[in-house]
C-alpha cells in the first residue's frame, strides 16, 4: 500500500491539534499563505442564514486582499453561492449546457407507488435526504432498489423533519472530487471505503496496526483510526477472513462500519483529458466562479460520469493525506491564484519549521471572547535556528527566568516538563540570541546536567509554558498529574471532525464493497 | 515580506555612523579593478536597499553596499533583503542619535549587522573608535577583522601624511609593508581605505591593484571635497552632513592637514542628535581650543551651544561669530574668504550649507 502520509514532509509536525478538526481547511490555507509572508488575521462573524459563526480569515499584503472562509474566497457573489449551494439550481444549469449531471426529484409524498412512479429511470443506489429542516440536520440513507425506499420511508418517517425528500443518484461512497482553480483541475479523488491490501506476509491484525499508525500520522481526529473491535471482526468474517488471516499480496479486504469513514485514492493523474475539460467547464458554467470542488460520479470502465454537485466546503484532507497516489497540495493553488506574486516564495524554506497556534481560534474567537485575531508575521530572517535545550533543576523560579529571556531575546519557542525536575526548551531564533540564552543558563547556579541540540521539529510562534514547574511546597500526586494530562488531551480531542452523518443499510453496504472490489 | 538574497559572491554591507558612504566609494573603487560590481548609490534606505537587490544581476561578481542602521531594526530588515558574508561598521557615534536613548542602543542597532550577516562571513571594525569598542562580538561566529591607525589592528595605516590633496600612508599587506595613497582627507577617512584595503587583501588583490583601486577614488561632493579656486583660495565641503565625531574629524583635518595664510570654520546646526544635541555641540565647542583658526563662523540656534562651550573653555570670543538669518551670513563669509585663505564649510544637511558653497563657487572659479 502506497501511503502518503509523509508526502509534504514540511508539513509534518505543524498543524496544532486544535486544528484537526473542522477547522483543518481553514488552517492550511491560511498557513500556506502565512509561510509565503503574507498577512493573516481571523475573525468571527455569525452567518443569518445558517444560524451560526463562521471563521472569515484575511490574507493580504501590499499588492492583494482577499478574505476566504473554509477556502472559498469571500469576494464569490452571493448569486454564484446561492447557485452552488443549492444541488438542483447547479444541476440545471449544468444541464441546459448539456453536462451531465445525476437524476435528481423532490417528493412530498410517502405514497410508495407515486414515488416508484417518480423514480423511474432513477438509477440505484439513490440518497434519501430530507431538506428544507430548521435545524439543516440532514438524514440521509442510500438505498439500493424500491423496497429499500419503501422500508426507509416507512421506518425511519419520524427521523425526518418535514416531508420533502430529495432523492438522486449517489454512489456516495466511491464519489469522485476534483479541485479546480484558475481553469486547471489541481487535485482529484476517489473516495474509498477503509481497505487493507494484502503483503503475502502479514496478518490482518498487523496490517490493521499498521495502518492505524499512519493514521495517527495524519492531522485528524484520533477517531479516524480502524478500531479492531468486534464490529471489524463480524466484517471479516463476512468476507471469509479473520484477524489472524495472511491476505495474499495485493489483496483487498474493505473494512465498512457504520461511521462511515473512507480513504481517498488520489486520482488525478488517471482522469482523462476530455473529463478533466468537463470538469473545468463546469465551473466555468457557473457565473463567477473561478475555483471550486466538483463532485461527480465516474465509471472509469466506460468513461462516464454524471455531476453530482459543486461544494461549498471542501474536506482538504482528502487531498492531502491520500491512502494511494500522490497528495495534492490544493492551498498552494489557491493562494497561488490570489497572490501570485507569491508563488515558490516559502520563507519557510530558509527558516525552522514555524506553525502559528489555533487555540485562541478555538478558545477566544468562537466563543466570541475576542473578535478577532491577527497572526504575527512569519518569524523571517538570516541565522534563524531552532535548538532544543534539557535540563534538570530544582529551582521553584524557572519560569520568571526563562520567560524573561524569551521576553527579552525575542525567541519562539517552548518550555516542556518532562517529569518533576527535568525540563526541555525548543528556542528557535537568531543563532547569537540562542547561544546568548544556552550559555545563560549554563551561567546560573540553578540548571544542572544541560544539554543542546538540534530541533527539527516544529516550532509555535511566540513562547508558551506548557506544564509549570511545581513548587515543591505544592507538588501534586501522580495520579492528579496523570488527570491533569488526561484533561489536556480529552480537551484537545473535542473537536471531531464529523460532516458526513450518512447511513446505509446492510444490503447496500455490501452492494457498494462488491462494486469497489470489481474496480481493484 | 521578500526571501533573503544569499550570494555566493563578496557581497559587502557597509555601515556605521559616518564614513559609510567614503568606505564604500573606496571598497567599491578598489573592487572593480578586478570585478564587475554592483555599487549602492548613496541612497541606503529600506526601499533603496529593494531596489538594488532586484537590479543585482547574475553578471555582478561583487557587490558593495551602503546600509544606513540609524534606526533599530532597520539592519535586520536590510540583511534580511540580502545577506552580506562582508561586513563593514566604520564608526559608532551620535549620528542620529534621536532614534535612541543611549548610546549602547546605537552600539546594539549598527551590531544588527553582525547578527544579520552571514555567521561564517568577516566583519570589519574600526580599532580605533571609542564606542565600537562596545560591540559585543563573543557570538559572532564569523571572523572578526580590525582596521585602525593604533597598534594591534589587524591592518595598521602608519607615517600617516597629507600628500597631494589626499592622504599617503602604509600599510602591511602579506607581511610586506606597502605605499598607499587615497585621495580624500583626515585620518578617519584612512581608516576607511583600510576597510576596503582589508576586504580587498582577503581576496587576493595585489598591493598594485589595491593602490590602482585607491587612485581611481572619486571625492563625493559635499564629502570633504578640496577646491582650489581662484586666488590660492580653498574650499572644504563637508556640508553634506555632520555629528559631533565627523565634525571634529573635518576641523582636524582643516587645522591639520591644510595650508593656508587665513583658515576659516563655518559651523552649522547638527540635526537628528535628540537628547544628545546640547552635549554634541558642546563637544565640538570643547574641541576648537585644540585648533588654531583665524575665524569660526556658527549659524544656527544648537550651534550657540558650541559658541558657548568654546567661549567656556577660552577659545577667543573675538574669533566666533554666530548668525541666524542665512543672507547675512553669506554676505559675511563671501567677504572674509580673501585670496590664500581656506573656508571649511561643515553642517547637517538640514541646515542647507550648499547654498553658501554655491554662492562661494559661483564667485570664484575652480583652478586646476
Amino acid at each position: 500500500m502506497n501511503n502518503n502520509p509523509n508526502c509534504f514532509s514540511e508539513l509534518e509536525d505543524i498543524v496544532p491539534k486544535t486544528a484537526y478538526g473542522e477547522a483543518f481547511t481553514i488552517y492550511m490555507v491560511a498557513y500556506e499563505a502565512w509561510r509565503r509572508g503574507l498577512n493573516v488575521s481571523l475573525e468571527n462573524v455569525y452567518s443569518s442564514t445558517e444560524y451560526r459563526n463562521h471563521i472569515h480569515y484575511r490574507v493580504f499584503d501590499n499588492e492583494n486582499d482577499e478574505s476566504f472562509t473554509w477556502e472559498r474566497p469571500l469576494s464569490m457573489p452571493k448569486s454564484t453561492l446561492r447557485i452552488i449551494s443549492s444541488k438542483s439550481k447547479t444541476r440545471r444549469i449544468l444541464t441546459k449546457e448539456d453536462v451531465p449531471t445525476v437524476k435528481s426529484k423532490v417528493l412530498n409524498t410517502t405514497d410508495p407507488d407515486l414515488i416508484t412512479s417518480r423514480l423511474e429511470g432513477f438509477l440505484f443506489p439513490l440518497r434519501i435526504s430530507s431538506i428544507d429542516s430548521p435545524e439543516h440536520n440532514e438524514v440521509n440513507y442510500i438505498v439500493s432498489d424500491f423496497q429499500e425506499i419503501k422500508t426507509i420511508i416507512k421506518e425511519k418517517k419520524e427521523e425526518f423533519k418535514s416531508n420533502k425528500m430529495l432523492i438522486e443518484e449517489s454512489l456516495s461512497h466511491e464519489h469522485c472530487h476534483a479541485y479546480i482553480v484558475n481553469g486547471e483541475v489541481v487535485g482529484a479523488y476517489r473516495n474509498v471505503p477503509l481497505y487493507i491490501k494484502g503483503d503475502g506476509k502479514k496478518s490482518v491484525n498487523e496490517l490493521l496496526k499498521e495502518i492505524n499508525e499512519l493514521l495517527n500520522k495524519i492531522p485528524s481526529d484520533r477517531q479516524f483510526t480502524i478500531r479492531i473491535n468486534k464490529e471489524i471482526e463480524e466484517i471479516l468474517n463476512q468476507q471469509n477472513h479473520s484477524l489472524n488471516s495472511v491476505l495474499k499480496k495485493g489483496e483487498i479486504i474493505f473494512l465498512d462500519k457504520e461511521d462511515e469513514k473512507n480513504f481517498s485514492v488520489d486520482i488525478t493523474d488517471n482522469l482523462p483529458s476530455n473529463l478533466k475539460n468537463d470538469l473545468i467547464k463546469v465551473i466555468s458554467l457557473i457565473p463567477n466562479l473561478s475555483q471550486g470542488e466538483v463532485e461527480f460520479i465516474y465509471d472509469e470502465e466506460y468513461d462516464k460520469y454524471k455531476i453530482y454537485a459543486i461544494n461549498t466546503q471542501v474536506n482538504l484532507k482528502k487531498y492531502l493525506y491520500p491512502i494511494e497516489g500522490s497528495a495534492r497540495f490544493i492551498p498552494k493553488a489557491i493562494i497561488d491564484y490570489y497572490f501570485p506574486e507569491t508563488q515558490e516564495k516559502y520563507l519557510s524554506d530558509d527558516t525552522p519549521k514555524f506553525y502559528f497556534d489555533y487555540e485562541i481560534i478555538e478558545d477566544e474567537i468562537q466563543n466570541a471572547r475576542l473578535s478577532k485575531a491577527v497572526i504575527p508575521q512569519y518569524p523571517y530572517e538570516p541565522n534563524l535556528v531552532a535548538k532544543l535545550i534539557t535540563f534538570t533543576s530544582s529551582y521553584d523560579g524557572i519560569k520568571e527566568i526563562i520567560k524573561s529571556n524569551f521576553f527579552k531575546l525575542n525567541i519562539n519557542g517552548e518550555f516542556n516538563v518532562i517529569n518533576e525536575n527535568q525540563f526541555e526548551l525548543i528556542l528557535a531564533g537568531n543563532y547569537q540570541d540562542v547561544a546568548y540564552f544556552h550559555d545563560f543558563l549554563k551561567s546560573q547556579p540553578y540548571f544542572e546536567n544541560i544539554e543542546f541540540k538540534d530541533h527539527h521539529f516544529g516550532v509555535r510562534v511566540g513562547y508558551s509554558f506548557n506544564g509549570l514547574p511545581i513548587p515543591k511546597s505544592n507538588v501534586l500526586n501522580t495520579t492528579e498529574n496523570q488527570n491533569i494530562e488526561d484533561q489536556e488531551i480529552t480537551s484537545s480531542l473535542k473537536t471531531n471532525y464529523n460532516n458526513n452523518n450518512l447511513r446505509k443499510t446492510p444490503k447496500t453496504i455490501k452492494n457498494i464493497i462488491e462494486k469497489i472490489k470489481n474496480k481493484f | 515580506m521578500e526571501k533573503t538574497l544569499y550570494l555566493d559572491r563578496p557581497t559587502v554591507a557597509i555601515t556605521g555612523s559616518f564614513g559609510k558612504t567614503t568606505a564604500k566609494e573606496i571598497t567599491a573603487s578598489i573592487l572593480s579593478v578586478k570585478y564587475d560590481i554592483y555599487k549602492s548609490n548613496n541612497s541606503n534606505t529600506i526601499n533603496a536597499v529593494r531596489k538594488h537587490v532586484k537590479r543585482i544581476t547574475d553578471k555582478h561578481e561583487a557587490i558593495v553596499l551602503e546600509m544606513a542602521m540609524n534606526i533599530k531594526g532597520t539592519g535586520k530588515t536590510k540583511c534580511t533583503m540580502i545577506q552580506p558574508n562582508i561586513g563593514v561598521i566604520t564608526s559608532v557615534g551620535h549620528a542620529h542619535f534621536k532614534h535612541f536613548n543611549s548610546i549602547y542602543e546605537i552600539v546594539k542597532s549598527k551590531s544588527e549587522m553582525m547578527k544579520y550577516m552571514d555567521p561564517k562571513g568577516t566583519l570589519y571594525l574600526n580599532f580605533d573608535d571609542e564606542y565600537s569598542q562596545f560591540i559585543d562580538t563573543q557570538y559572532f561566529t564569523g571572523d572578526i577583522v580590525k582596521c585602525g591607525v593604533s597598534s594591534g589592528a589587524d591592518y595598521r595605516a602608519t607615517d600617516i601624511r597629507f600628500n597631494n590633496d589626499g592622504m599617503e600612508f602604509f600599510v602591511k599587506l602579506k607581511g610586506v609593508k606597502e605605499r598607499m595613497f587615497v585621495p580624500v582627507l583626515g585620518e578617519h577617512n584612512v581608516i576607511n581605505a583600510l576597510f576596503g584595503i582589508a576586504i580587498a587583501d582577503k581576496f587576493n588583490f595585489s598591493a598594485d591593484e589595491i593602490r590602482k583601486g585607491l587612485e581611481n577614488v572619486e571625492v563625493q561632493k559635499g564629502r570633504l571635497a578640496l577646491e582650489h579656486l581662484e586666488g590660492n583660495r580653498k574650499l572644504l565641503d563637508d556640508s553634506h552632513n555632520a555629528n559631533p565625531a565627523s565634525m571634529i574629524a573635518g576641523l582636524k583635518v582643516l587645522n591639520n592637514y591644510i595650508d593656508g595664510d587665513k583658515k576659516i570654520a563655518l559651523l552649522g546646526d547638527m540635526a537628528e542628535l535628540g537628547s544628545f544635541n546640547r552635549e554634541g555641540h558642546e563637544k565640538v565647542g570643547t574641541a576648537l581650543k585644540k585648533f588654531e583658526f583665524d575665524k569660526v563662523y556658527l549659524y544656527g540656534q544648537s550651534s550657540k551651544y558650541i559658541l558657548n562651550k568654546a567661549v567656556e573653555v577660552g577659545f577667543s570670543e573675538n574669533k566666533l561669530f554666530h548668525f541666524d538669518n542665512i543672507d547675512h551670513l553669506i554676505e559675511e563669509i563671501v567677504k572674509e574668504f580673501e585670496e590664500n585663505t581656506t573656508l571649511m564649510v561643515k553642517a547637517s544637511h538640514a541646515t542647507n550649507f550648499s547654498k553658501v558653497v554655491e554662492k562661494i563657487l559661483d564667485i570664484y572659479k575652480r583652478v586646476e
